[in-house]
């Protein structure tokens, strides 16, 4: 059991508002995301003095590179590259940092831009096995990753494309709540089984639409976060873990299953005692292999779970409450930060969209790196809401 | 037989390439010969490619192969192919393709 991460606190919740396409570099996104991230708190940005970025699009600049865009002089910076799961990879390292005192306030950034060719350069970018072993075959890219996983799921599970739409569709609700998220069209369950084929069995509403955009917050002390008069939640359990169960033919658990006993261990929390949750949802199935692996039901099940819950804002489960980035879009590795940046605005109360009542513990896990036919990387971890 | 990477120290298959044996970390991988028998583990027609010259080839009969040799490869299928079937896998220029096995 790894240590607690007392007297730290996550705070100042920030979405640079998303757009389809954008000819700016990435530089331009993260650095709207520190100017937010100044302009919320009444921060002076000499005081921040740590600095974690996660981009795909930031190439050749590095974390290096962007303090000297950003005119800062950081004790402390960190560069992520678990996609999906970066917005908590990037908190487990920021929160030990502060707790050991290598830094004070460090600002967690993600970002992407999104020219017109920019999801292709991105594909021939993203690994040597990409580029090996799956982009040969058609060039696909993760539609063809997933497709795989989603009709492996649904032959040994018996999970129908109806489930999946389920999902879709209460995230869709969610997002027309949410003023950023790119889609705000109600979506049917009709609109959602006829609509166009991607990669069997994916279609148009299983996949994520590519973005421009940011997500950022703070990690610090409690003593400053109130000092700054800041609204903030704790961190109650995270793990993270990469390449686990190598020798699955299929990827129908993810790396989660391994250490999700631990991460309620720690917290001393059940899944029933959690009030708001999100889950990396690039594609449905993936949602589901997270809903099993943390053990809000068994392994296989996550189709009878969608179908018993209600997973809107006002449900009785509330998940990917601003839409997910199957609604909100998906702002490259910004996509891995937005239900670190949701779950934080509904611990303190200050949804940007639909609030859910009472919200007091949220769950929010991440996955990333499909490589050629698993994703690599995955983490979660359980906040509260600070006293 | 297909040649694939195979760890001369502690012979675990490898792909797709790697530079150090993931298994033992020996960095003495030959390319060997190894069984081109294997299952397919999943499928997907590809109607969307993210590229231009794949246009007027779609869709796409693809699928995940676990090769007995114990690697897992995405590769062209015949177009009846199913999850479960037993299939035996052809590379040419480095790309992989699946038939059904035989049944002798």
């Amino acid at each position: 059991m790894s240590a607690p991460y007392d007297n730290v606190v996550l705070t100042a919740p920030v979405t640079v508002p998303y757009e389809r396409y954008s000819e700016r570099r990435a530089n331009y996104w993260l650095g709207r995301a520190l100017g937010m991230l100044a302009k919320t708190t009444g921060l002076d940005k000499k005081h921040i003095d740590g600095l974690s970025v996660s981009s795909f699009t930031l190439v050749p600049d590095s974390v290096a590179s962007l303090t000297q865009h950003f005119g800062m002089t950081p004790r402390w910076i960190c560069q992520e590259h678990t996609g999906g799961a970066s917005g908590i990879t990037a908190l487990r390292k920021a929160a030990r940092a502060v707790q050991m005192g290598d830094a004070d306030i460090i600002a967690c950034i993600s970002g992407d831009t999104n020219p017109k060719d920019g999801f292709t350069n991105i594909l021939d970018n993203f690994s040597t096995d990409m580029s090996q072993a799956a982009l040969p075959y058609g060039a696909g890219g993760p539609n063809t990753s997933f497709a795989l996983i989603t009709k492996a799921y649904m032959e040994i599970y018996g999970a129908r494309r109806e489930d999946f739409g389920k999902l879709a569709i209460s995230q869709r609700d969610n997002a027309r709540t949410t003023p950023h998220a790119l889609m705000q069209k109600p979506l049917s369950l009709d609109a959602y089984m006829d609509a166009r084929i991607i990669s069997d069995p994916i279609h148009l509403y299983d996949c994520v639409m590519p973005c421009a955009g940011a997500e950022g917050y703070l990690v610090m002390s409690e003593d400053r976060a109130r000092e700054l008069g800041l609204a903030y939640v704790y961190i109650r359990s995270a793990i993270e873990r990469h390449n686990a169960y190598a020798n699955d033919p299929v990827q129908l658990r993810t790396g989660l299953a391994m250490d999700a006993d631990m991460l309620w261990q720690t917290a001393g929390l059940t899944p029933r005692d959690i009030d708001v949750v999100q889950t990396y949802d690039d594609y449905p199935v993936i949602s589901f292999l997270q809903l099993e692996d943390l053990g809000f039901c068994k392994k296989g099940e996550a189709n009878i779970f969608v179908r018993d819950h209600d997973f809107t804002i006002q449900g009785d489960f509330p998940h990917n409450t601003s839409g997910g980035q199957l609604s909100a879009g998906q702002a490259g590795a910004a996509g891995g930060f937005l239900g670190i940046v949701e779950t934080i605005r509904q611990l303190t109360g200050t949804a940007l969209g639909g609030q859910v009542a009472n919200a007091r513990l949220g769950l929010v896990s991440g996955f990333g790196i499909i490589n050629y036919d698993k994703g690599l990387s995955c983490a979660a971890t359980i906040l509260e809401r600070g006293q | 037989m297909i040649k694939l990477q195979v760890c001369s120290d502690c012979q675990n298959v490898h792909y797709p390439e790697r530079d150090i044996c993931t298994s033992c970390w020996s960095e003495n991988l030959l390319w060997s010969e190894v069984s081109a028998h294997g299952t397919i583990t999943s499928v997907t027609d590809l109607h969307i490619s993210a590229k231009p010259q794949w246009k007027d080839k779609l869709p796409l009969r693809l699928g995940l192969v676990a090769l007995d040799a114990g690697v897992n490869i995405l590769a062209f299928l015949d177009s009846d192919l199913c999850i479960n079937d037993k299939i035996v896998l052809c590379m040419d220029n480095g790309i992989y393709s699946a038939t059904l096995k035989s049944e002798n």
